[in-house]
């Protein structure tokens, strides 16, 4: 039942979990060795079945099969790939322990792909007088892991690269793409359902042409970057110290600038107002229609977009101020009423962003509603009165 | 599984006083032998045969099926009457919610897959579905993931937010208990499944037809499966994204309907419908696919328009995917993305009604025997029509926004489905049995069993028509007369479930008298309703290996052109063999060599890993990595695993006594 | 309220019906044995009895009749097509059935005969879809709208912000009106709905006067109400929004320009500040919801014990934010989510059944001490969970979601109702 080969793993085992009892037992757990030892019981554990599930040595006295392919009969190993590219790995490593630590861990990484390639195809070659058999029994034991990791990592990286192209290409380039690629994969269905089948290698040829194709374009493309209306839209603006007093009202600054905020779907069906900045003073369109004060309703998460048609480059922020609760040392509200002030991020003329925010007390809170307003920091007369009814 | 002692070049083996001429190495096996012809439980438990899987997948789903009825019975009992007792509001979230669950992933989807697991491989003459295992796979991670999401009955409650599930009210804030993390994982899980079948069956259909039959001469019933096949695995993905996205947003702290983060809930919507209306046809499709085989064999005719009803199958699947938002006419999408979308609704009433003219044409000028299939089939097609006329009513944009989220939807949706689905299920039923059990479905019974469903579904769903434009919303857990004067057509639809019941009932009765009685009446010969297609060219039920010789295709109907010829000089159709005649000759070539794939435990193994993942992701993340070790075991053992045991693993041959023997080499 | 249809009552609403019954009474021919018919009799007859309030077939307005006129040459359509092929497959039942005929030719079909068949629905629908798109597309159109209404759902009410923009003042909406439960427009006048949720997804409805708009949190959706005559129409929310989603409804109430005008004004009246050492039983109302009530349920112009106007923190309290607005309560006549009466039956019947010149001055009317609901009033104050399910179980934050029962006493509940009965 216990193949003679997995004796002595299963020993190895058992002598771990010995040591690990006897070793927490009188070091009292300590961290170091609980780890070491518990982490050689999984690991000798593993092996014990790997052996047992493959039967390694496990020879019968009847069995004639195991003769013939004893060490005796073997060939000499052939080829392998596995040493120069251990060696490349190790390369890699030293390259990156005094450059780049990415390139160590890629080191690591092909240094222990070389090694459990080496160890198998050194196993495998071992396993009988049979070239083909032994290729077979090393693909038997490999196959399910290269496979899978292989494929995705070739899909993975094209992908990744179908991304950067899309990334990449505007709104012309992409509907052109998609119909010379919907026209081609017409062709090819035509040329398929005509009966003229290709041969396996004009399709493999066609498929290698494409995934280098989208490789190709997707390197080039992130080389370029996006597309500049995703890239630039909503830039964030170093501080001048002017700003920096005036943006400290707004809390913490968002490191991160919406992109293309004013065209994403949800901003388009969202928007409670719109205020453009001009001429200095601020101009609001509620739903197509004008308003001379920001109405929203309490307690709603609401989207205004802000549009700086203002005075030349100057970046400028749309911040809105109004009153909440409090809150306490642990992070209870509480009833006192503080001021709050919420903002965009710093953007030039002729670019957009939306602010999204919510008021939970009503304008009547502040005597005369005062306290509740929407303006633009640093433009004095770039202020409106939001009106937040009970 | 052994490795190194296969035996290469063949080696003289010592002929010693008494030594096996076969070494039997059953004994000699460590811990992970692979189960050699197993009896009993076992043999249901790791086979790989397309035709126990596919039983299984029917017994299974009729359970669900069961259960389903039982919480529509508990919802039409509460709304029996206004302002109803029988449930609580939360309960009856909860039932409606597993309702259409139940009902749509855990009974109609795999109860399609056994008639597809079964007789698609028969249909189109092949041993067994391409990847055997993978079937095996598919049916225990479905019934694994279906007993998962019914766990949450018994863990604090199930889901309760529809089984449209829409966000944000499916977030952890707005359904604090565990149900809506059930169902998203379960249905995650019945998802793999479905796509593990649907890659497998589309390989099926098309690598494995017999020799001779091109696309066009595929019965018209796997066409239709293979057209769902590809449906499924083009909207697996998408619910796959929705349900991951909810999963991550309930679970890890995810914000993807986080409006205070700047999302927008319509996403899930359109997730959800994008994988949803597609869903609607991988439902319906298969049950065409049974009319259409029904209809010509009791009509003595061959499909009319075969060519044309394929194509509008095939053309339904592709429109399928431009009508997703007919369901969100209502959710603020813009005048133009609504009027493209009622456009294409319309559109697609087109194929549909082509394959409720051909099958009208079918019967037209034929020689029609009124057997319960073919009356099930019958009552498809009016059913269907009323359902599918009343869809065109909403298809109109503007009218649907008085109706959407009303019971007149309500109505509409279970003619549809109950009506045309599952009165096509029925007939499958019927039609199939003999050639599954080798018994015949008794046909008074069944009668009884498609009248009492006839009423029962015309009573129970048509009042919910006028119910709906009364103006009675959906969901309600109670409706109130003063506002909507309903309560006579509540009562009325509530009464029809008794009918249902009753129909259920008869059809229960109908298997157990049939399969106790040993009334001749319950006998069935080798082709009771002189069939036309390749499954009845076997014996019933099927050998394990199905044919004994694979038969060339000539024709369309391949098997009735074999039984029946046309007298050239008179146009008259004779007959020119019986089953048994064409059944005889098929012995007398039986083919030796039959290799069948040999049963496993891997596809076990890897499915039981998913629900412990979901339990994980639920209770304590640290089951995540067991079930993740257990599925990554099971995949390493699976892939080490030849399909086909080698010879020497089987007992040495015996003579072949049944059908459930495998077969060997000789 | 008698279960059975009134059968006598079918006359003059029955050409409003026929089209819809041809298609909602298409049965199988099986259904022609006697009992079968009969039922699609009685069926025919009592969908056209009853007035039901949210018949989607009786539009009272100019956005609902624009839908009406479509639908019902669609559902005629849609009758006629259905007959046909009944009557297509009962032929053939009844003709081609097996009286021991010959096999007939295996004939797989007539291409002409399905590329004609095939065109012929196209046909019809596309002559729809005309009609379809530009109903969808004037559907749409808001810019003739004279009137804005912010509204907003939440587990389980609706709320109504008439903001005082430029528009609105014209109405003489000079600050910003908040009702809840009864949406109150002027009649005659496109009134622009701007509708969003503060938690989960509602649908705002009121089949009279036009079809379903969803709310959604975060989005702000355009929907227009237009109602021909004063009146009193009824709705409900339309999208599954969770466990009292059944509880939640909403009215919408038509007033002439005077009545509108004269609500308006009502509405923008405060409370009186009652003094502190004001002994009546008002006054010692005002003061018991002050301290139960006012942590959720604003009530404008009261005041703290030290002057300062109460502000009601409805968003440290309710998942949503938000708690119904009270400074009016008395002038509407449901409450918890429209789906109680706050009139008694007597009043109520009086309110919904009156002629459309009568519905304003009886529903500016308010509640008055004789009509008040004091029992449901009172059940309410003292268990809400039970008379509509509510999740009072807290957050982390310690939030519900509704109301939950607050534990007062006979003495305060009679203080508070007592108190109510004076917002008007």
């Amino acid at each position: 039942m216990i193949p003679t080969g997995s004796k002595l793993f299963l020993g190895l085992t058992g002598s771990a979990i010995a040591g690990f009892v006897l070793y927490g037992f009188f070091q009292e757990w300590n961290v170091v060795g609980v780890v070491g030892l518990g982490a050689a019981i999984v690991v000798l554990a593993f092996l014990s079945g790997v052996v047992i599930f493959t039967r390694d040595a496990d020879v019968e006295p009847g069995d004639t099969a195991a003769v013939a392919s004893a060490p005796a009969a073997q060939p000499a190993p052939g080829n392998s790939l596995w040493p120069l590219v251990g060696a490349i790995g190790g390369g890699l490593l030293v390259i990156g322990l005094v450059t780049d630590r990415r390139w160590f861990v890629a080191g690591l990484v092909v240094m222990f792909v070389a090694l459990v390639e080496w160890m198998v195809q050194g196993w495998a070659e071992r396993a009988s007088a049979d070239r083909k058999y032994n290729n077979d029994v090393r693909g038997f034991l490999l196959h399910p892991l290269e496979m899978p990791i292989l494929s995705s990592v070739g899909l993975g990286a094209i992908i990744f690269a179908f991304s950067r192209i899309m990334l990449r290409s505007d709104h012309t380039v992409g509907p052109t793409i998609f119909i010379a690629l919907a026209a081609l994969i017409t062709f090819f269905g035509f040329v398929f359902a005509a009966k003229r089948r290709p041969g396996k290698a004009v399709t493999a040829g066609i498929c290698v042409v494409g995934a280098v194709g989208i490789l190709a374009g997707g390197i080039w493309s992130a080389a370029a970057g996006e597309r500049p209306e995703l890239a630039e839209e909503g830039h964030i603006f170093r501080d001048t110290p002017e700003e920096k007093s005036e943006r400290s009202k707004c809390g913490e600054e968002v490191t991160e600038a919406d992109k293309k905020a004013s065209g994403s779907l949800a901003l388009k069906s969202a928007l409670s107002a719109e205020v453009t900045l001009r001429n200095g003073v601020l101009e609001i369109v509620e739903f197509g229609r004008p308003a001379d004060k920001v109405h929203i309703a309490r307690g709603n998460t609401v989207t205004v977009l802000f549009r700086n048609e203002g005075d030349g480059e100057e970046p400028r922020r749309l911040a809105a101020q109004f009153l909440a609760n409090g809150v306490d040392e642990n992070g209870k509200p509480t009833t006192d009423l503080q001021q709050v002030t919420v903002c965009t991020n710093a953007i030039e003329g002729g670019k957009v962003q939306a602010l999204i925010f919510s008021v939970p007390k009503p304008s009547t809170a502040a005597p005369e509603g005062k306290g509740f307003k929407i303006f633009v920091p640093g433009v004095e007369t770039a202020e409106v009165p939001l009106e937040v009814p009970a | 599984m052994a490795i190194v002692e296969q035996p290469r070049t063949d080696i003289a083996l010592p002929a010693g006083a008494g030594a096996p001429a076969v070494i039997t190495p059953k004994e000699a096996k460590g811990m992970f032998a692979r189960p050699v012809q197993p009896e009993g439980w076992r043999d249901w438990l790791f086979t790989v045969d397309h035709k126990k899987i596919g039983i299984m997948y029917g017994v299974a789903s009729f359970v669900f099926f069961i259960i389903g009825g039982i919480e529509a019975g508990l919802i039409r009992l509460q709304l029996a009457a206004p302002n109803g007792k029988v449930l609580s509001a939360d309960q009856y979230n909860q039932m409606f919610t597993m309702h259409a669950t139940t009902m749509v992933f855990l009974f109609v989807m795999p109860m399609a897959s056994a008639f597809a697991n079964y007789f698609v491989p028969l249909q189109i003459g092949a041993r067994d579905v391409a990847f055997p295992r993978i079937n095996a796979f598919g049916l225990w991670t479905w019934l694994l993931g279906a007993i998962f999401v019914n766990l949450s009955w018994f863990l604090g409650g199930s889901a309760d937010g529809g089984w449209f599930m829409y966000a944000p009210n499916s977030t952890r804030m707005f359904s604090p208990t565990n149900g809506v993390d059930f169902w998203a994982l379960g249905l995650q899980i019945t998802g793999i499944a479905s796509l593990t079948s649907a890659i497998n069956l589309i390989v099926t259909c098309i690598n494995m037809r017999a020799p001779g039959m091109s696309l066009f001469k595929m019965p018209i019933f796997t066409w239709m499966i293979m057209v769902v096949q590809f449906l499924l695995v083009f909207a697996m993905p998408v619910i796959t994204v929705a349900l991951f996205l909810l999963s991550f947003s309930r679970s890890f702290g995810g914000a993807f309907f986080d409006v205070k983060q700047g999302a927008d809930p319509l996403l899930w919507q359109h997730l959800f419908w994008i994988f949803g209306h597609p869903e609607v046809y991988i439902l319906i499709l298969p049950s065409f696919g049974i009319v259409s085989e029904v209809l010509p064999v009791f009509s003595r005719k061959p499909l009319f328009g075969y060519k044309f009803v394929a194509i509008s199958g095939a053309a339904i699947g592709f429109v399928g995917w431009g009508v997703w938002a007919h369901h969100m006419f209502a959710s603020g999408l813009g005048p133009i993305s609504v009027l493209v979308f009622s456009m294409a609704t319309m559109m697609i009433a087109v194929p549909t009604g082509v394959k409720i003219i051909n099958w009208t044409m079918t019967m037209w000028g034929g020689k029609l025997t009124f057997t319960t299939a073919m009356l099930f089939s019958i009552g498809l097609i009016v059913e269907f029509t009323i359902g599918g006329l009343s869809g065109v009513t909403h298809a109109v944009a503007p009218s649907d926004t008085q109706q959407t989220d009303t019971y007149y939807i309500v109505a509409h949706f279970h003619y549809v489905l109950f009506g045309g689905a599952i009165f096509g299920l029925f007939a499958g039923f019927y039609y199939w049995w003999p050639k599954m059990f080798n018994r015949k479905l008794d046909e008074r019974w069944g009668k009884a069993n498609f009248w009492l469903m006839v009423i029962g579904m015309n009573m129970t769903f048509g009042p919910m028509h006028i119910i709906g434009l009364q103006g009675q919303p959906r969901r309600m857990y109670q409706f109130d007369e003063a506002n909507v004067h309903t309560r006579f057509w509540n009562a009325v639809s509530s009464i029809g479930v008794i009918f249902l019941t009753l129909g259920i009932l008869a059809f229960i009765v109908n298997i157990v008298i049939t399969h106790r009685s040993k009334h001749p009446r319950y006998q069935t010969t080798l082709d009771p309703w002189d069939a036309r297609s390749l499954e009845w060219m076997t014996t019933n039920p099927p050998k394990a290996h199905n044919f004994d010789a694979i038969p060339t295709v000539h024709e369309l109907d391949e098997f009735f052109h074999r039984k029946y010829a046309e007298d050239h000089a008179t146009g008259e159709i004779r007959q020119v063999a019986t089953a048994e005649d064409i059944m005889a000759e098929q012995e007398a070539h039986a083919e030796k060599n039959i290799h069948l794939p040999s049963p496993s435990y891997w596809p076990l193994v890897v499915s039981f890993s998913l629900p412990i993942i979901g339990f994980g992701v639920i209770y304590n993340h640290i089951l995540i990595a067991v079930g993740g070790v257990v599925a990554i075991l099971g995949i390493f053992g699976w892939c080490m695993e030849p399909s086909v045991a080698p010879a020497e693993d089987y007992e040495p041959p015996a003579a072949p006594t049944d059908g459930a023997t495998k077969e060997l080499t000789a | 309220m008698s279960p059975l249809p009134d059968m006598n009552h079918e006359d003059h609403t029955m050409n409003d019906h026929e089209e819809a019954s041809v298609s909602r009474n298409v049965r199988p021919w099986r259904r022609a044995v006697k009992a079968a018919g009969l039922l699609a009799g009685v069926a025919f007859l009592a969908s056209c009895a009853r007035n039901s309030p949210q018949d989607t077939w009786k539009p009272k307005g100019e956005n609902a009749q624009k839908i009406d006129d479509l639908q019902r040459p669609v559902f005629l359509v849609a009758g006629i097509v259905g007959l046909i092929v009944v009557i297509a497959v009962s032929y053939a039942i009844f003709r081609f059935r097996d009286r021991g005929q010959a096999i007939p030719k295996q004939t797989h079909g007539k291409p002409a005969l399905e590329i004609v068949l095939t065109i012929i629905p196209f046909v019809i629908l596309a002559t729809i879809g005309v009609f379809t798109a530009r109903s969808i597309i004037d559907l749409a159109d808001t810019d003739g709208c004279e009137m804005t209404v912010n509204v907003t759902g939440q587990q389980w009410w609706w709320e109504y912000d008439y903001p005082a923009t430029p528009a609105n003042q014209k109405w003489g909406i000079e600050k910003p009106i908040v009702t809840s439960g009864e949406l109150v427009i002027p009649v005659g006048t496109c009134v622009l709905l701007r509708q969003t949720s503060r938690d989960v997804i509602h649908s705002y409805w009121i089949p009279a006067l036009n079809g379903k708009k969803d709310a959604v949190p975060g989005r702000v959706h355009e929907n227009k109400l237009h109602a021909d005559e004063p009146g009193y129409y009824s709705g409900q929310c339309t999208e599954f929004c969770g466990l009292s989603h059944a509880n939640m409804r909403q009215w919408a109430i038509a007033l002439s320009a005077e009545d509108f005008a004269k609500w308006v004004e009502d509405q923008q009246r405060d409370v009186v500040a009652y003094a502190e050492d004001d002994t009546s039983p008002e006054a010692e109302g005002y003061r018991a919801f002050r301290q139960n009530c006012s942590r959720c349920h604003q009530v404008n112009g009261m005041k703290n014990a030290d002057g300062t106007p109460t502000i009601a923190a409805p968003e440290n309290n309710i998942v949503a934010g938000a708690a119904p607005n009270l400074t009016h309560i008395m002038s509407r006549s449901r409450f918890a989510g429209a789906t109680y009466q706050l009139l008694n039956d007597k009043c109520n019947e009086r309110l919904i059944k009156a002629a459309s010149d009568q519905v304003g001055a009886i529903y500016l009317e308010g509640v008055d001490p004789d009509c008040l609901n004091r029992k449901d009033l009172e059940q309410w104050l003292r268990n809400s969970p039970e008379m509509k399910p509510m999740y009072v179980k807290p957050d982390e934050q310690g939030r519900l979601r509704g109301m939950p029962n607050l534990g007062l006493s006979e003495d305060q509940i009679d203080s508070i109702v007592t108190y109510l009965q004076t917002l008007k």
